[in-house]
């Protein structure tokens, strides 16, 4: 432990005290992020997000909740045509409300239908943007993450001559099934990452299952106001079409289909052959194949690949190079990544190059125990270092 | 033109000290249109980039760069690999492809001109196709349908064709126009058109930019005192718009090249482009004086404002001032001579000094300065010439003590002094001189520069006058303010010069008792 790295050791702090430091730093600058960007998104003068992040989370939140919008319509619609009319009787739990006997039968609610069908307005958005439900810390992340990946993307293709599926191709051409088959599948999730005009979007099938879940229902009750308050909608009515809805995309939803997951299914099978070497990490850094590189790193480590994203987005840029030495990635391989994200990032030269340095000078053991942690149960990383550090951190 | 034939990559070595150590053909002909020789430093700064990281970072690094070459841009494909053995690096340059440089787009320069002109226009009027008024002055709102003939009288060609009309003809912009705005009795003004074109059915019309233009007959009206220049009312509406347009049009220059800079996208940065930047930068320190000079401007228009009434040593005073401003000086190549002081302690002086030696000389107080000081004793000689060159020592204990405030002394003479070193041509002299009579105390600052007209020497204590200055420094509210803060200490600043003679101005201020 002593000797190699009591350069890149601060005074009087052992390597474990230090890592810790660092881990926490790293977790606390991408959560403090979240937090930031979750209060700062509905603050016209939030200066802490660049006006593009801001602008392109909007409008990933436009575009998400409209989606989410419509699909409920479409259910809401098929719903209102199945049931039965409805009664002016109230809401009884126990009474299915299409068997009511003594209701007249009156002919299905045709204009709201039209209306529901029709409506280019939006009702939820206005609804849930003055409330604290889109500030949902994972939703946020989730947000953050796909506008990062975007923007570094964007910039590492900059940076690259080809902007071919060089490693894609490599892969399906390893005549292995079922890395063709999980190559296929991410290629079809990294599809979702763009809308029709190049800009980063983030499909409601991609959301973690947590996150999903919440904005499901969030964007029914803005749907239940618009029925209730706005075309007088019986509420128990309005609560048991919107909850079938609901529960009929939930129960759609794949939590494997995201393109995390897929990513990390890819990295998992490629991990189980020994197939991720320096080489397809290089490469899908600079192919901007982020979502690989990142869960790559992950099935090397054993760690979680959201872990590794925040230390590939760790603006400090030290954990990267920690990672990449506990892995034993080869100095040119690790010390290029280094390079490629921080040219990405618009880095100052000087700060490339200490990088590089600290890399140099840090031994694999003591990167594989500050790596230690990041792979043990996010949870309880976090309250790890919540608690190690004390009252410092909040 | 520079493009290698055929695909073989383009090699070359760069040493540790970033000289191009080795190199085809091709990438030596780059090196020398850049300004560099063979075995020299690379004069291709960002190719010495990637190569200077590459052996930094001790990895090969690949990728493109883009090289200013005459009028064109030529995106290279580069790797570079640092060099065992040698300790520099090994470049290949697999792809050469050569663009025109990017401009700026046409429109962008069209708007650029129409919001530059505007800046400076006192009326915007705008025509239709047929030339007539759609948009008038807000004064004038029966003109609208009019022919633009009933506001404006161009002048005729041989043909005669007025320029508007030799201009609509090929929906040409057009600037300097001379014409009489048929205002009262008829303006001189300039006239700029700007076409107007709608994307249904193209040229749809000008709008026109017209400015005041002094004529002789003005400027000898002003100078003869027949028009006069009372004290300018207090901050209003009128303050406003004078503020608007000081502020506009550096700002305007400020986002126009910002704008073709940022149209470079990362690309290399041209001898035009530097030079945009220089100009930004001057636009910048411009606005931040002005934003200064205008908090100032606030604080002494208060109609509560009290400068202190303290004893002054005017002499001490006038050699902070001058130290302050040294080193501005030195990068000026301008030098400072004073404060001096005569032995009789007043600044009397020769007559038969002509020229811009005179303007250097503590001559009698004169002007605006004379109106507030009493005739100087034209008896104690002292040449001001030995002066010049010889700095008479300041006779100890023997202060020149005027009543004011210190620090707004210090402001004054510090904005006479950098207004003196502003003007001065390099190698030029300015001089500092104290001097008392009776209860009058003064501080004189001359230089050597192109002096100032009879006619402007009022105006320049205007706001907003920037006489002479077309480099975009000061803010035209230097001398204004200095002025204001000279009459509230009791005091008076006026100006003494001539064309070509340099100039003096004259700080006087009461005597402390």
């Amino acid at each position: 432990m002593m000797g190699l790295d009591d350069e890149w050791r601060p005074e009087g702090q052992s390597a474990a005290t230090r890592w810790l430091h660092d881990a926490a730093r790293a977790l606390d600058s991408v959560e403090s992020r979240i937090g930031r960007a979750a209060s700062d998104l509905f603050h016209d003068d939030a200066v802490t997000l660049s006006d593009q992040h801001r602008a392109q989370i909007a409008q990933l939140i436009r575009a998400l909740i409209g989606a989410i919008e419509d699909e409920l319509r479409i259910r809401l619609i098929a719903g209102l045509e199945a049931a039965e009319p409805p009664t002016n009787r109230g809401f009884q739990p126990e009474m299915p409300l299409a068997t009511d006997p003594g209701a007249a039968h009156l002919p299905p609610d045709a204009a709201l239908i039209a209306q529901l069908g029709s409506t280019a307005t939006p009702i939820a958005l206005p609804l849930l943007e003055p409330t604290p439900l889109l500030r949902e810390p994972d939703l946020v992340a989730a947000m953050l993450r796909r506008v990062d990946e975007h923007r570094l993307a964007l910039m590492l293709g900059r940076d690259s001559p080809y902007h071919v599926a060089d490693l894609a191709q490599r892969l399906l051409d390893i005549d292995d099934a079922a890395i063709a088959e999980a190559t296929m599948a991410l290629l079809i999730a990294e599809s979702r990452r763009y809308d029709q005009f190049g800009d980063p979007a983030l499909a409601r099938t991609d959301l973690q299952p947590g996150p999903h879940r919440k904005l499901l229902w969030a964007v029914a009750a803005a749907l239940r106001h618009y029925l209730v308050a706005g075309q007088g909608m019986a509420e128990a009515r309005a609560d048991l079409l919107l909850a079938g809805a609901v529960r009929g995309l939930l129960a759609e939803h794949d939590d494997a289909d995201t393109l995390e997951a897929r990513a990390d299914a890819l990295a998992k099978l490629l991990d189980a052959r020994d197939l991720i070497d320096d080489r397809l990490l290089v490469d899908a850094l600079e192919e901007g194949w982020l979502a690989l590189f990142t869960a790559a790193i992950a099935a090397r480590a054993g760690m979680d690949s959201s872990g590794v994203w925040s230390m590939v987005t760790d603006p400090g840029g030290l954990m990267l190079g920690t990672v990449l030495r506990a892995i034993d990635c080869a100095r040119e391989a690790a010390v290029t990544m280094l390079y490629r994200i921080g040219s990405a990032e618009g880095v100052a030269e000087d700060i490339i190059v200490a990088r590089a340095e600290a890399f140099d000078r840090l031994g694999r053991r003591e990167a594989a125990e500050a790596v230690l942690i990041w792979r043990l149960d996010p949870n309880y990383r976090r309250a790890v270092i919540e608690i190690g550090e004390g009252g410092r951190r909040r | 033109m520079n493009a290698p034939q055929g695909v073989r990559p383009v090699f070359g070595r760069i040493d540790a000290h970033g000289r191009l150590a080795e190199a085809d053909p091709p990438l030596l002909r780059l090196q020398q249109k850049a300004g560099g020789v063979a075995g020299g430093p690379l004069a291709l700064p960002q190719l010495g980039q990637i190569a200077r990281l590459s052996r930094r970072l001790g990895i090969p690094i690949a990728r493109q760069v883009i090289a200013a070459c005459d009028d064109q841009d030529v995106a290279l494909w580069v790797s570079v690999r640092p060099d065992e053995g040698h300790d520099g690096v090994a470049l290949a340059i697999t792809g050469w492809q050569e663009n025109a440089a990017s401009q700026p787009a046409p429109a962008n320069e069209a708007m650029r001109w129409r919001d530059f002109s505007r800046a400076a226009a006192d009326w915007i009027v705008e025509t239709d196709a047929l030339l007539r008024i759609v948009h008038a002055p807000a004064s004038l709102p029966a003109t609208i349908g009019e022919p633009v003939e009933t506001l404006l009288a161009f002048g005729r060609d041989e043909a005669g064709a007025t320029s508007i009309m030799a201009a609509a003809m090929r929906a040409d912009r057009f600037e300097d126009a001379e014409a009489r705005f048929l205002l009262g009795p008829g303006v001189a003004v300039h006239v700029a058109g700007a076409p107007l074109f709608r994307a249904s059915d193209g040229f749809s019309g000008y709008q026109l930019l017209i400015s005041r233009r002094e004529t002789p007959r003005l400027a000898a009206a002003i100078a003869a005192g027949a028009i006069g220049r009372a004290d300018p009312p207090p901050l209003d509406a009128a303050f406003g718009t004078a503020l608007g347009r000081a502020m506009r049009e550096p700002l305007d220059r400020i986002i126009a090249h910002a704008d073709s800079i940022s149209d470079r996208g990362d690309g290399p940065v041209r001898r035009a482009y530097a030079s945009y930047a220089e100009d930004i930068a001057g636009a910048g320190r411009h606005l931040l004086a002005l934003v200064e000079d205008l908090v100032d401007l606030q604080t002494i228009e208060r109609p509560d404002f009290r400068p202190d009434a303290e004893p002054v040593d005017l002499i001490d005073a006038a050699a902070r001032a001058a130290g302050l401003l040294a080193v501005r000086a030195d990068i000026a190549q301008v030098r400072v001579i004073g404060p001096t002081t005569s032995p009789g302690r007043a600044g009397p002086m020769r007559n038969d000094m002509s020229g811009a030696d005179a303007a250097l000389a503590p001559q009698a107080l004169s002007g605006v300065a004379a109106s507030t000081a009493p005739a100087i004793d034209q008896d104690d000689t002292t040449d001001g010439m030995a002066a010049h060159s010889r700095p008479i020592p300041l006779a100890p204990g023997l202060p020149i003590v005027a009543r004011g405030d210190f620090r707004r002394i210090l402001q004054v003479l510090i904005n006479l002094l950098s207004n003196a070193i502003r003007h001065s041509a390099p190698g030029g002299t300015v001089r500092i001189d104290c001097a008392q009579e009776g209860d009058i105390a003064a501080v004189i600052v001359a230089d050597q520069g192109n002096g100032i007209a009879p006619g402007d020497q009022e105006r320049i204590f205007d706001r907003f006058e920037r006489l002479g200055l077309h480099d975009g420094t000061g803010s035209g509210l230097g001398l204004y303010i200095s002025r204001r803060l000279a009459r509230a200490m009791g005091g008076e600043l006026g100006v003494d010069s001539a064309p070509g003679e340099g100039a003096r101005f004259v700080l006087t201020l009461p005597v402390a008792e």
